[in-house]
């Protein structure tokens, strides 16, 4: 996988997250600090677990 | 009060005011009035237990006395001239400016409105598009304001931020909003982010935004137990089910001279501001930001 798209699938995960979790939780997801730190976190953390997945195959 | 057209509204002005400007500072400015007012609106909900609720949250967030000065225009141009005097940034002076008055326009929309010349007038402009709801609680306001015209205004307002879809791009970051901000290269160097982590911290506050809107929808009509009574209701200063809070003046000509005195009175004030305090403080800021000092966003 190249490092677009595990960007675009972070996004796509940060998306999810935001819109059921945000749905479901309410305010403690949906707030200005787990709100953007969810889109961080998930564009920080995904793309090198999915492209060293890549690597190893 | 508006949930998410003050994260979506940064985007746009960066891009649309052509001066050198902090995308940061815009972001903090639609944001800084509701920092510290929201949370007592609603209370802090401890199990059974309710902490710091204010008595009248329409009174408390937007009146006086109360806190709603930090709804005001002066607001904005006090916070902007403190972090004049102590960063000598210029985009940041005009970031905070231009995103708190933003903030302070747009909760006009609601039927409380702000009282944009407060400390020369108390008075409210509110154009009444849907009702405050949030002395109802959290939850009910959130449902009162997926339900009306206030939730509409979130969806116009992402259209508007994809209209204008380069500001989201990696160049538009890296050659646009990074140079106009020293924080981003003092962030990466500090935190030793990835480009691509500077980059999701810069969209995040629109994503953020979008899915806020989704969600809050989703559960105003969809999983809300009180869906059935908390019907949809896209009527001017709807929805009529929940409680009606204005604060107008009590006669059209009590309104025009609370204005009269108001914006003249601001304006005054503002021109003297301007000239003694803010003058000496932009001639000695810098011009421009300092160059990034990370080879890594300077070579881009």
């Amino acid at each position: 996988m190249t490092e677009g798209h595990a960007e675009a699938v972070a996004y796509g995960v940060a998306v999810l997250i935001l819109i059921v979790g945000g749905a479901l939780v309410r305010t403690a997801l949906l707030n200005w600090i787990c709100g953007p730190g969810v889109v961080i976190a998930c564009v920080g953390l995904i793309p090198p677990l999915l492209t060293a997945r890549g690597d190893d195959r | 009060m508006s949930w998410a057209a003050h994260e979506l509204e940064s985007y746009f002005l960066q891009k649309h005011v052509k001066v050198t400007i902090s995308f940061l500072a815009i972001l903090l400015g639609c944001l800084s009035p509701d920092l510290f007012t929201k949370l007592p609106a609603y209370g802090i909900h401890i199990g059974s237990r309710t902490l710091l609720k204010a008595a009248d949250a329409a009174t408390w967030q937007r009146g006086w006395p109360g806190a709603g000065f930090t709804h005001s225009l002066t607001f904005g141009v006090v916070i902007a001239i403190i972090v004049l005097g102590v960063t000598r940034s210029r985009a940041w002076f005009l970031g905070l400016l231009v995103g708190q008055f933003a903030h302070a326009l747009t909760d006009t929309f609601d039927s409380v409105g702000t009282m944009l010349f407060f400390p020369f007038t108390t008075q409210h402009y509110g154009l009444g598009m849907w009702a405050y709801g949030a002395q109802a609680g959290r939850y009910a306001d959130a449902a009162a304001y997926y339900s009306s015209l206030g939730g509409v205004w979130d969806v116009v307002w992402i259209v508007i931020a994809i209209s204008g879809i380069a500001v989201f791009k990696r160049a538009y970051f890296f050659d646009t909003v990074v140079p106009n901000d020293p924080v981003w290269p003092w962030v990466q160097t500090r935190l030793h982010a990835p480009d691509r982590v500077l980059v999701a911290a810069y969209r995040a506050f629109f994503i953020y935004g979008a899915c806020r809107v989704a969600a809050w929808f989703g559960w105003a009509r969809l999983l809300n137990p009180l869906r059935g009574t908390d019907v949809f209701d896209p009527s001017w200063d709807g929805p009529r089910w929940v409680a009606r809070v204005t604060a107008h003046a009590a006669t059209t000509a009590i309104f025009w001279a609370n204005t009269g005195r108001g914006l003249a009175l601001w304006l005054i004030s503002m021109a003297a501001v301007g000239w003694f305090v803010v003058r000496p403080l932009w001639n000695r800021a810098a011009p421009t930001p300092p160059p990034p000092s990370e080879p890594a966003l300077a070579s881009r």
